[in-house]
C-alpha cells in the first residue's frame, strides 16, 4: 500500500477511535500498516478538523440567534 | 503470554541499607514504595483538613475554625490531595508496574527517578509549612486566582514555590515514563500490545509533559505580579485576570484527565482478572483514551461560564465538554462487557473495580449537567460542583488506587493481604463516601455555596449526614493503613501468578517481585 493510501487510511481509523470503535477485520489491517507517525499525525489533524467543525456549527446557531 | 527468565540470582541486590537506601537508591521498586508511601501520609494529611471542614460545616455558624483558617484548608486540602495523593499515588504504580509489565530492567533514567520523588517531600513542607507563617496559609482556592492570590501573604510565594517544584518532579518523571515505555519493551511487545495501565501511562504522561509547563508560566506571572511590578493579571495596572483563569484551566482541565486515565489502566487490569476474560475492546480503549487525552484541551472554558465570555464561546466549550461523554461511554461499556457472561469473583480489587465503575459514571453524568452552560450557570460555585469532582476524584481516581493497591500488594509484598478486612475496608469506604457526598448534590441543587465556614439554616440536615459520612470515611481508612501494614510484615505466600485470572509479565516474576527483575529482557509471546 502506497504511504498516501496508508496516510487516508490512518484518518479513516482516527475517525473510527473518536466513536472508539473500528471493525476488528480493519482494526488488524491498521496494525500492519499504519505507522505510528501517520496516526499522530491523522489524530492531531483531526483534532483541529474537529474544532473547526465545532466553531462552524456554533456560528451557525449564533447567526440564527 | 509468559516470560523466559532465570530468576536464581535475582535476589542478591547490591544495595545500602537502612535509611540510607531509600536516599540513594535508584531502584524502580523502591522509588515506587517512596512514592506510595508518600501519597499515602498526604492522603491523611489532606484527609485531616477534610475533616475539620466537615465538622465546622456540621452546624451553621463559625465553631471551630474562623473564616480565614476555613479558606485556608479548602485551598491546601484540595493541592495536598491532588499534587500529594493521587498524582504520586499513580507515579507510584508507574514506577513499580511499567518495568515489569513491560518486561524492562528499571526506569530509563534511573537517578532523574530518585531526583523526581526526593521533590517531593519539600514540596509538601512547603505547602503544609505554610499555615505556619505570619497570616497563615494560601486561602485563594486551589485555582490560585488572582486578585486573591496577588494580596495573600508569604504563605502564597510558598505555595507557588511547591507548584513548581512538583511540576518540576512530574515533568521529569513522564520523561522517564515515556522513554521507559517507547524504548524498553521485552522484544515482541508492540505498541499494541502493551498492557493498558501502560498504555495509559504513557498518554498520561504526554498530557504532563504539556500542561504543567503552563501551570508554571502561570504562576511565575503571579510571583512577577506579586514582587517584580508587573501587571498581567492586576486590573489596576492594567492586567486581566481573567486571562489567569484561561491559563490556569489549559492546564486545569487536562489536570483532571492526568488524574483519572491511569485509573482507567488499573481498572481495565483488575475487571479482566475478576471476570476471567480478556478485556473486551482491548483497542477501542486505546483509542478512547488517545481521543479522551485530545479533547482535554479544548474544554477549559466550561470552568469558567460564568465570567462573561461571548454566547460563542461558551456554545463550543459546551459542545465540545458533553462530546467527551462519548469516549468516556464506550470505556464504561467496554468495561461491563469485559464482565458480561464473565467468571467474576469478588475479591477486594474486584469490589474497588466494579464501584469505580458505577460512582464514577455518576460523577461522569453530574459533570455532563455543569457541561451545559445555562445549567452551570445556576450550580457554578454550589455544592453540586464539589460532589461532581468528589465522585470523579475520590470513587474515581482513589478507588481505583486502592482497588490497584490490593490487586498488586501480593506481588510488591509477598504476601496475601487479608480479605476478610479488605472487604471490611471497602464496605465502609464506599458506603460512606456516598453518605458524605451525595447529599452534596442536594445542597447543590438549593443553593449552598462551596467554599463557605457558615451558611443559611434550611442545609443543616444535609450538611450533617455529609459531615457523620465523611468521619466514617475517615476513620475508614485505617483499616486500609492497618492491611498494608498486616500485610508487609506476613500473611498467606503469595504465588508468582496471585490472581487466577491475571495476565502480564509481573505475573511472572516470583512474588515479592525480586530486587532486580528482567536483567534479560523475557521473551513476550
Amino acid at each position: 500500500m502506497s504511504s498516501k493510501l496508508s496516510l487516508g487510511r490512518a484518518f479513516v481509523a482516527v475517525f473510527w477511535s473518536f466513536l472508539g470503535i473500528r471493525k476488528d477485520s480493519e482494526y488488524q489491517t491498521d496494525i500492519t500498516k499504519l505507522t505510528i507517525g501517520q496516526v499522530v499525525f491523522a489524530g492531531i489533524a483531526c483534532t483541529l478538523l474537529f474544532i473547526a467543525s465545532l466553531v462552524t456549527l456554533v456560528y451557525f446557531v449564533t447567526q440564527k440567534a | 503470554m509468559e516470560a523466559t527468565h532465570d530468576h536464581a540470582h535475582d535476589d542478591h541486590g547490591h544495595h545500602p541499607t537502612g535509611l540510607v537506601r531509600y536516599f540513594f537508591t535508584t531502584n524502580h521498586k523502591d522509588i515506587g514504595s517512596m512514592y506510595l508511601w508518600f501519597s499515602l501520609i498526604m492522603f491523611f494529611v489532606g484527609g485531616f483538613m477534610a475533616l475539620v471542614i466537615r465538622a465546622e460545616l456540621f452546624q451553621p455558624g463559625i465553631q471551630i475554625v474562623n473564616p480565614d483558617v476555613f479558606n485556608q484548608l479548602t485551598t491546601i486540602h484540595a493541592l495536598v490531595m491532588i499534587f500529594g495523593a493521587v498524582m504520586p499515588a499513580f507515579v507510584g504504580f508507574a514506577n513499580w508496574q511499567i518495568p515489569l509489565m513491560v518486561g524492562a530492567s528499571d526506569m530509563a533514567f534511573a537517578r532523574m527517578n530518585n531526583w523526581s520523588f526526593w521533590l517531593m517531600p519539600p514540596a509538601a513542607l512547603l505547602l503544609v509549612g505554610s499555615f505556619l507563617v505570619p497570616g497563615g496559609a494560601a486561602g485563594s482556592g486551589w485555582t490560585l486566582y488572582p486578585p486573591l492570590s496577588i494580596q495573600g501573604g508569604i504563605s502564597v510565594d510558598m505555595t507557588i514555590l511547591a507548584v513548581h517544584i512538583m511540576g518540576a518532579s512530574s515533568i521529569m518523571g513522564s520523561i522517564n515514563i515515556v522513554t521507559t515505555i517507547l524504548n524498553m519493551r521485552a522484544p515482541g511487545m508492540t505498541l499494541m500490545r502493551m498492557p493498558m495501565f501502560v498504555w495509559t501511562w504513557l498518554i498520561t504522561a504526554y498530557l504532563l509533559i504539556a500542561v504543567m509547563p503552563v501551570l508554571a508560566g502561570a504562576v511565575t506571572m503571579l510571583l512577577t505580579d506579586r514582587h517584580f511590578g508587573t501587571h498581567f493579571f492586576n486590573a489596576a495596572g492594567g492586567g486581566d485576570p481573567t486571562m489567569f483563569m484561561h491559563i490556569f484551566w489549559f492546564f486545569g482541565h487536562p489536570e483532571v484527565y492526568i488524574m483519572i486515565l491511569p485509573a482507567f489502566g488499573i481498572i481495565s487490569h483488575i475487571i479482566p482478572t475478576f471476570a476471567r476474560k480478556p478485556l473486551f475492546g482491548y483497542a477501542s480503549m486505546v483509542y478512547a483514551t488517545s481521543s479522551i487525552a485530545l479533547l482535554s484541551f479544548i474544554v477549559w472554558g466550561h470552568h469558567m461560564f460564568t465570567v462573561g465570555m461571548p454566547a460563542a464561546g461558551n456554545l463550543f466549550f459546551m459542545y465540545a465538554t458533553m462530546l467527551i461523554a462519548v469516549p468516556t461511554g464506550v470505556k464504561v461499556f467496554n468495561w461491563i462487557a469485559t464482565m458480561w457472561k464473565g467468571s467474576m469473583t469478588f475479591e477486594t480489587p474486584m469490589l474497588f473495580a466494579v464501584a469505580f465503575v458505577s460512582l464514577f459514571t455518576i460523577g461522569g453524568f453530574s459533570g455532563l449537567v455543569l457541561a451545559i452552560t445555562p445549567v452551570d450557570i445556576t450550580l457554578h460555585n454550589t455544592y453540586y460542583v464539589v460532589a461532581h469532582f468528589h465522585y470523579v476524584l475520590f470513587s474515581g481516581a482513589i478507588f481505583s488506587i486502592m482497588g490497584g493497591a490490593y490487586y498488586w500488594l501480593p506481588k510488591w509484598t509477598g504476601h496475601m493481604y487479608d480479605e476478610k478486612l479488605g472487604k471490611v475496608h471497602f464496605w465502609l469506604t464506599a458506603i460512606s463516601f456516598n453518605i458524605t457526598f451525595f447529599p452534596q448534590h442536594f445542597l447543590g441543587l438549593a443553593g449552598m455555596p462551596r467554599r463557605i465556614p457558615d451558611y443559611a439554616p434550611q442545609f443543616t440536615e444535609f450538611n450533617q449526614i455529609s459531615s457523620v459520612g465523611a468521619f466514617l470515611l475517615g476513620l475508614s481508612q485505617l483499616i486500609f493503613l492497618y492491611v498494608i501494614i498486616k500485610c508487609i510484615r506476613g500473611g498467606v505466600k503469595a504465588e508468582a501468578k496471585s490472581w487466577e485470572g491475571a495476565e502480564g509479565l509481573e505475573w511472572t516474576v516470583p512474588s515479592p517481585a525480586p530486587y532486580h527483575t528482567f536483567e534479560t529482557p523475557p521473551a513476550f509471546h
